[in-house]
């Protein structure tokens, strides 16, 4: 789905982020991430908790500050921060408490309008924008209005969220874990509407997960991330039918039910993610990797192309005749 | 209904608070019209009061030492008495919440600079300040004002500037930044209307420390020329022997006034808290359920278990006519929605509830033991030797500042009848067994040491402890990640097919239920819909929520950005006087008869629904 | 960790100088002249100024502030510019009194607090949680002196038990009965209005405490409701209650006047209002660098108390 002629609208360029971790150490949280991301495309991140995704995502709006790389915005660097957050909007893992629980729906949805002035929002008055965005989620402005945050269910309170970020018409959504918090029936109606929405909208999409299913419904192109770095991009089914990556085979192996047909037992990957205050060398996921050898511990792989558009991180990528569906192994 | 007005009693308290506070307004602002007499004229000298006279109907409050009149000098004690605390209250709130909040937000050397002062201030007596600058500026209510509010600004900075810092972490402050808003927008809109209750609150309860104070320098003669109550009581204190009413009616009026505040305050705390009440349980059981419990002690045997949480939003129908058998070495599932009942199930099988009023109905027995109705002795140690349970939380369920040695032994010695010694060395087993290495070093450990995973593993060795016949594990691995939910279970898996214990395990996820169980319990709105033997579950699902919920998955198969299956609205809070289905409004084979009438449960052969319309194996899924 | 004290210190040092300077400007910008009240109002110029030399008051303010902060650097605290006795010396004679005063008051305010808040908490709305709870708003909003009043007219006059006045302390070492017998009704009258503080302090945190996993799975486990309580709940709801304590201590030397007062006890509280009022320059701002030292070491003894109670704190570094 990526098309080469359209241009970026998000590059990430080798992005560093590090939070101070206590007596003058710092951790990486995300080291040296490169990413693009086409307009009208949706990009998948998954990867376990504490890899950095947040972090990333959260970096990419200049939420938090990064120590070295930059994002361009189109193909420029915004320097003004607030002019790339008026474009790209940023929606959170836990609806309820991303609305501030003092004010109503309808302020809250206005948000972005005062903040930007009424014409951010396209044609008509601030009230009127207001009841197209909500109709446009979902939601009844007469019955929802009106309505503090701890009065909505998770479901209605994210459909909220969206209506905010959407009244200003921007040209992106960063969405972080938007349904982890939601229930299994109502993450449904959350990921139809999130389709919806971008259609309607045209809308570029970085979704954040943790949950392969959930990604792999709803994006063109999916990253895998492993305590800060990036081991492997490839577009969806590509992806999903010939991962090369050991660590993307071990996640797809530990989804319950199998439904990846990764041959269960033999991908049982030990242990857990080492500390990234102390991160392995050389590749990060060796401590735990069947396939790791002394190169592995002393030199970190770099990507390299295996496919149209897939890139791996590793020295012995698994070979993708070793098939998903070999269930006899 | 008992606790019901539970929480209601702090509004009651703190309006009685407020309308003594309103008494105390109105009486001084009405003063000069009242026909009170003058608060310094001499009694003695006017013959209308007597020295000392004792309280009646020519003088209420009764005459001090000249005859003056007590009532017309305490009701002209309330003005200094409020306009000092008013104006000290205004002018510390608003000077020492401007400082909290531009140094909790805008942090960087604002902030150094700002706890370096509020330090400094918290450990500078006032006292100090008081004799120095009523020495210096004279005893004047202006003078006592201005120390009042100097002394105060600290203490409201800290309180802001604490509440600013959580406030500012908290998303919602973050989602409005990623929209682009300005710091100033943020102050006033984001941030400003969520301190202003705590602000509010504790403005009140430092007006009754102003009130207090004042009276407390009064006492040392400290104070200011005016007449305040501290003036009058300390004035009276002398003759507290003789002629108590002196001193005791203005300290009475006083107290209360102080008392007024501080429920005010406290009242408005309690608005803004979010925390719930939550304790150990007051529990009620109704009579025994007609059904007499059969005859094979089973080492779960429910039946007909209803639980009735009251909260302070009404009754909650947690678990409603619930029965279930677990066989010995059967694993039975539990999956469903967050709020469906799924965790009550268990917990009204410990007896462990979040909130403190539940009454339960119904029978349940363990190994043969009535876990509801049995003395409390029995049951503590059937709970402690025959079940064992893990908790969805890795992180707060273990004690975090007791040693892993102590969470892990304390079973064994208090219920298992093992020393010490031996306890420990059964704990180094079960840490093995549970797959952790290095046992002796992991059992001198703080919870905080080990990784979500580690924890987890021990949790599962604490419910291991005493061999018990039934583990209930509720949601033992959705806080973990996927790599290391496989690992968890896996591991359950095999302790339990070793052990041959009975388990019941919890989840959200159907899929992960098809791996390990082999019964599944579909549980909506507090009931058990439907219940099948795994596999005839997945094939043929009977109930229309077990199909919806089967649908609504994203499918493997299909490519990606296919239309996903959707239930309609959101699970229902479940009320005991609910009737009909509870899955009517979202059901589309809902009909008029499943809107009025509670459907019943038909069963065939080992499958079990409740649906008044179940969907038949011809039906496409 | 040595930097981490040496930060410490300095910024003990800074707060120190903070306050002694401030304190030593007020009381010179009060109005009076000790010499003319040492030599009365119709003393002749030259004795005065004479006298003025004598007592060191000749000299700016902040050259006297800086000989005062030199000398006490080496533990010479000056003297009492009326009684010639040195600061040190008036010190030692009223200190113990007020710890005692101090230690006794925190000690039974914790011992009633603690199994109140813990028998409270178990209830939440139940009968003794909501007399607990008026109670201790009582508590909190009857002035120190009035409660006093009270006591002494119970204890003192109509049950003739305790003596409502204290006069010759005897040492605690020597005699701790009867020192006990005396320092009863100060120390209840102190511990009172804090008692309440505490106890809603910790019913809250006991609570939040109770709703916890761990506390639910220690029920599920058969442990009995008392053993819960005290093993489980109490230790993990404390930290709040431990800096309670120890910020109190500086309000507690000021809220000590009114008690030292009452009871007659010649205390640290009342050598600091008599100093003031006197301009004992070198006694007054001794006494408050005394109470800031004694602030910010509680302060860190508690910090390192944390650890103790809460293991999670010891890892992050104090
Ligand atoms: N504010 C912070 N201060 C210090 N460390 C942080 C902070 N936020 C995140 N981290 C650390 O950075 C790393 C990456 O965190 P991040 O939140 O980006 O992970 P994630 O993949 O989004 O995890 P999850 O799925 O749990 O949300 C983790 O080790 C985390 O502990
Ligand atoms: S580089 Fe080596 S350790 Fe890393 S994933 Fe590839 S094989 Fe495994
Ligand atoms: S009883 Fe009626 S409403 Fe309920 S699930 Fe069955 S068909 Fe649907
Ligand atoms: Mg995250």
């Amino acid at each position: 789905m990526s098309r080469p002629e359209s241009p970026p609208l998000i590059e990430v360029e080798d992005l560093v982020v590090s939070y101070p971790a206590g007596r003058a150490r710092r951790v990486q949280a995300v080291s040296g991430v490169s990413l693009a991301i086409a307009s009208g495309e949706t990009l998948g991140l998954v990867g376990e908790s504490g890899c950095g995704k947040s972090t990333l995502a959260r970096a990419i709006l200049r939420l938090v500050r990064a120590e070295h790389g930059r994002v361009l915005l189109a193909g420029d660097d915004p320097l003004d921060e607030r002019r790339l957050r008026r474009r790209v909007q940023m929606i959170f893992q836990d609806p309820v408490s991303s609305l501030n629980p003092a004010r109503r729906v309808a302020d809250i949805v206005a948000e972005g309008l005062e903040i930007w002035g009424t014409d951010a929002g396209g044609s008509g008055g601030r009230s009127e924008i207001v009841e197209r965005v909500l109709h446009a989620v979902g939601l009844d402005p007469e019955t929802f209005g009106a309505r503090r945050p701890h009065e909505l269910s998770g479901g209605q309170a994210q459909r909220v969220c969206l209506a905010r970020a959407l009244a200003i018409r921007p040209e992106m959504l960063v969405l972080d874990e938007p349904v982890s918090a939601l229930d299994v029936s109502v993450q449904a109606q959350i990921l139809n509407l999130l389709e919806r929405l971008k259609a309607e909208f045209g809308l570029t999409m970085l979704f954040v997960s943790h949950d392969l299913s959930v990604v792999r419904a709803i994006s063109d192109r999916v990253l895998v991330m492993y305590l800060g770095r990036v081991c492997e991009v490839a577009p969806v089914d590509e992806l999903f039918r010939r991962a090369r990556h050991p660590y993307t085979r071990a996640l797809m192996a530990s989804v319950p039910g199998k439904p990846f047909g990764v041959p269960p037992a033999s991908r049982l990957i030990e242990g857990e993610p080492p500390s990234p205050i102390d991160p392995p060398s050389g590749c990060r996921f060796r401590t735990r990797c069947p396939r790791a050898d002394q190169r592995c511990a002393d030199v970190a792989p770099d990507a390299i192309a295996v496919g149209e558009g897939h890139l791996v991180a590793c020295h012995h990528p698994v070979d993708p005749e070793e098939s998903h569906d070999d269930r006899a192994r | 209904m008992p606790g019901s007005d539970r929480s209601r009693r702090f509004p009651w308290l703190a309006w009685a608070g407020a309308a003594w506070i309103a008494l105390l307004v109105i009486t001084a602002l009405l003063a000069p019209v009242l026909p009170l007499r003058d608060p310094s004229a001499k009694g003695i000298r006017t013959g209308e009061v007597g020295r000392f006279e004792s309280p009646g109907w020519n003088a209420w409050f009764g005459g001090a030492r000249q005859g003056e009149d007590q009532l017309a000098r305490v009701v002209a004690g309330i003005r200094p008495a409020l306009v000092l605390g008013l104006v000290v209250t205004l002018l510390g709130a608003l000077l020492g919440g401007v400082l909290g909040v531009a140094a909790g937000y805008l942090r960087g050397r604002l902030d150094r600079l700002a706890v370096g002062f509020i330090d400094a201030a918290l450990a500078f007596p006032v006292l100090v300040l008081v004799i120095a600058a009523r020495a210096a500026f004279g005893a004047s209510l202006v003078v006592i004002i201005a120390i009042f509010t100097a002394a105060s600004i600290a203490p409201y900075a800290r309180l802001v500037r604490g509440a600013t810092l959580t406030l500012a972490e908290r998303d919602f402050v973050v989602a409005a930044r990623a929209m682009g808003a300005t710091r100033r927008r943020i102050l006033w809109r984001e941030l400003a209307p969520n301190l202003a209750l705590p602000l509010f609150s504790f403005a009140c309860l430092g007006f009754a420390v102003v009130i207090l104070t004042e009276g407390g320098l009064s006492f040392l003669g400290l104070s200011v020329h005016e007449l305040t109550w501290g003036q009058l009581i300390a004035e009276g204190a002398g003759e507290i022997r003789h002629h108590p009413h002196v001193a005791l009616i203005p300290a009475t009026v006083m107290f209360l006034t102080v008392m007024a505040f501080n429920l005010v305050g406290d009242g408005l705390g309690q608005l803004g808290g979010r925390r719930r009440p939550v304790t150990v349980q007051r529990q009620r059981t109704g009579p025994p359920s007609p059904d007499a419990p059969g005859p094979l002690p089973a080492p779960l045997s429910i039946r007909n278990l209803s639980t009735v949480l009251h909260t302070a939003t009404g009754d909650v129908m947690a678990v409603d006519d619930v029965s279930l058998e677990v066989a010995a070495a059967e694993v039975v599932g539990l999956v469903g929605e967050s709020g469906s009942g799924k965790t009550m199930i268990l917990r009204s099988i410990v007896g462990a509830f979040p909130v403190a009023d539940v009454s339960r109905n119904g029978s349940v027995e363990v190994d043969g033991v009535d876990v509801l109705r049995g003395r409390a002795e029995d049951v503590q140690r059937t709970l402690g030797t025959a079940v064992g349970m893990i908790s969805q939380n890795p992180l707060t369920a273990l004690n975090p500042v007791r040693r892993i040695e102590h969470q892990l032994t304390e079973p064994m010695t208090v219920h298992g009848g093992l020393t010490r010694a031996a306890a420990r060395r059964r704990a180094l087993e079960l840490l093995d067994q549970v797959g952790l290495t290095d046992g002796a070093r992991r059992l001198r450990s703080y919870p905080h040491e080990l990784s979500g995973g580690m924890r987890q593993r021990v949790t599962i060795a604490v419910a291991l402890a005493n061999h018990p016949s039934l583990l209930l594990a509720d949601e033992p691995t959705t806080a973990l990640d996927v790599t290391i939910q496989e690992q968890i279970v896996t591991l359950l898996a095999r302790l339990q097919d070793e052990r041959t214990m009975a388990m019941v395990f919890v989840t959200h996820d159907l899929a992960l239920l098809g791996e390990i169980a082999d019964t599944i319990c579909v549980v909506y709105g507090g009931q058990i819909v439907e219940r099948a033997p795994a596999a005839e579950l997945f094939r043929h699902p009977r109930h229309r929520y077990t199909v919806a919920l089967l649908a609504s998955r994203p499918d493997p198969a299909a490519p990606s950005h296919t239309p996903l299956a959707v239930i309609p609205g959101h699970p229902p809070v479940p009320r005991p006087d609910d009737r009909g289905c509870r899955f009517a409004p979202r059901c589309p084979a809902a009909t008029a008869q499943c809107r009025e009438e509670r459907p019943p449960e038909v069963v065939d052969g080992t499958h079990h629904v409740r649906c008044w319309h179940p969907r038949g194996d011809d039906e496409p899924a | 960790m040595s930097r981490l004290l040496a930060g410490r210190l300095l910024r003990l040092l800074a707060l120190v100088v903070a306050v002694t300077l401030v304190c030593y400007v007020l009381l010179d910008a009060t109005p009076g002249d000790p010499a003319v009240w040492r030599l009365g109002n119709n003393a002749d110029p030259a004795a005065l100024a004479a006298m003025r030399q004598e007592m060191g008051l000749d000299r700016p303010v902040l050259v006297r502030y800086l000989r005062w902060l030199g000398d006490a650097a080496r533990f010479d605290f000056g003297t009492s510019l009326f009684t010639r006795r040195s600061v040190g010396g008036l010190l030692t004679t009223a200190l113990p009194a007020t710890i005692e005063l101090l230690v006794l008051g925190e000690l039974l305010a914790v011992c009633i607090a603690v199994p109140l808040a813990l028998r409270a908490a178990r209830r939440p709305g139940g009968l003794v949680d909501r007399g607990v709870s008026v109670g201790a708003f009582a508590a909190l909003s009857i002035p120190s002196f009035v409660l006093a009043l009270y006591l002494g007219w119970i204890f003192g006059v109509r049950l003739g038990w305790l003596p409502t006045i204290v006069s010759h302390l005897p040492s605690p070492w020597r005699d701790p009965l009867g020192n006990l017998r005396q320092m009863f009704l100060p120390s209840v009258t102190l511990a009172v209005p804090l008692a309440a503080v505490y106890i809603r302090l910790l019913r809250t945190d006991l609570l939040a405490t109770l709703s916890e996993d761990y506390v639910l799975l220690a029920t599920a486990r058969g442990l009995g409701e008392r053993r819960i309580m005290w093993r489980h709940v109490l230790r993990p709801s404390s930290t709040n209650l431990v800096t309670a304590i120890g910020m109190n201590v500086a309000g507690l030397v000021g809220g000590a006047v009114v008690i030292e007062r009452f009871f007659a006890i010649n205390g640290v509280g009342q050598l600091l209002v008599s100093s003031i009022v006197g301009k004992e320059f070198s006694t007054a701002t001794t006494i408050v660098m005394l109470m800031t030292v004694t602030v910010v070491l509680v302060n860190t003894i508690i910090d390192v108390l944390y650890a103790l109670v809460d293991p999670r704190i010891r890892r992050a570094g104090v």
